[in-house]
């Protein structure tokens, strides 16, 4: 559902294309995105004080909210730890 | 600037008779203005016409002579059409991956700032409660599109005339409140606002001899300080 709009918005926002990845995971009316950039590239998708990724959560919920489903978007590194990336995506 | 109004079925019909008005047939020589959408009953018979006006760009030596910025009418340089064109594109190509029922239409240009305002049934969610899913979108286009664009515009993005309404009330109230801070002779400390909400308060007063506007603060908290204008001695 958000997929082509969050590639085409991180590979507009970051350096790295190659590292580019982002997974889909549907869990009953949970739909979780995994985006996953180079290290480098990592602020670039987040911004300052989290601004671009919360602005990509709120269109993302928006949407999600219009197709009944709920919307997690989590932003992990290569080197993921996947239990940081979990908490951080709650706000 | 030769100007003038059509209407017609569509949008696209009102367009194409404007240009007929003004015996022009390249439309990039041509800033549209859509007016009104036009409405249609279920059935599919048009209830209001599709009003647009179209203003015929002149050559660009122009508008040199309106750089110095004018009292009543502020006209900043233009970005040219095809710019504004560009940049609405990428923003439609970018809303029609979220699958939803919306469209990008170019409104108009001032200065650097391209107006595009979204329309379709799906507009709603794109706006959210006081227009934070806007806000949030208009953010991630100015980041987005000039990056794939390689563009130097800023987007001004409305949905549905919602931005427009509002931009209408916090510019009345704005003038309430100066005519209040002269009154007082004190400062009034606006709420926090995004950079273009500040625009059109700094915009709203910028010719009242009387206040002073500023912004103080850090984003995402930043805020205008409507202030009395010391008297010159």
């Amino acid at each position: 559902m958000l997929r082509e709009f969050l590639e085409a918005s991180v590979r507009a926002l970051v350096d790295d294309h190659e590292a580019i990845h982002i997974e889909e995971e549907r869990n009953g009316s949970l739909l979780r995105y995994r985006i996953r950039v180079a290290d480098a590239d990592r602020g670039r998708v987040i911004g300052k004080n989290g601004r671009i990724i919360n602005a990509l959560r709120t269109v993302g919920q928006a949407v999600g909210s219009k197709n009944r489903v709920r919307v997690q978007i989590l932003v992990i590194t290569e080197e993921a730890q996947p239990a940081a990336a979990e908490t951080e995506s709650e706000a | 600037m030769t100007s003038v109004e059509a209407t017609g079925n569509t949008v696209e019909e009102a367009k194409r008779k404007a240009l007929e008005q003004l015996g022009v047939q390249d439309a990039s020589r041509v800033q549209f203005e859509v007016l009104d959408e036009g409405k249609r009953s279920l059935l599919g018979i048009v209830v209001t016409p599709a009003r647009v006006r179209a203003v015929l760009m002149e050559p660009i030596e122009s508008l040199s002579s309106a750089e110095t910025i004018s009292q009543t009418q502020p006209q900043e340089e233009s970005l040219p059409p095809e710019v504004a064109r560009q940049v609405t594109d990428e923003v439609d190509k970018l809303l029609r991956r979220l699958r939803l029922n919306v469209q990008a239409v170019l409104r108009g240009t001032h200065g650097r700032y391209v107006e595009i305002e979204m329309v379709g049934r799906d507009v709603p969610v794109l706006i959210g409660k006081n227009g934070e899913v806007l806000n949030a979108l208009q953010f991630l286009l100015n980041l987005i599109v000039p990056k794939t664009t390689g563009l130097d515009a800023r987007i001004v993005l409305d949905g549905a005339g919602w931005r427009r309404r509002r931009t209408e009330r916090l510019r009345n109230q704005v003038i309430a409140i100066a005519n209040e801070v002269k009154k007082r002779r004190e400062e009034a400390v606006l709420p926090p606002m995004p950079p273009h909400e500040r625009r059109i308060v700094h915009q709203a007063l910028k010719d009242d001899p009387e206040i002073i506007t500023y912004s103080e603060g850090e984003e995402p908290n930043r805020y205008v300080v409507i202030s009395p204008r010391e008297p010159s001695s």
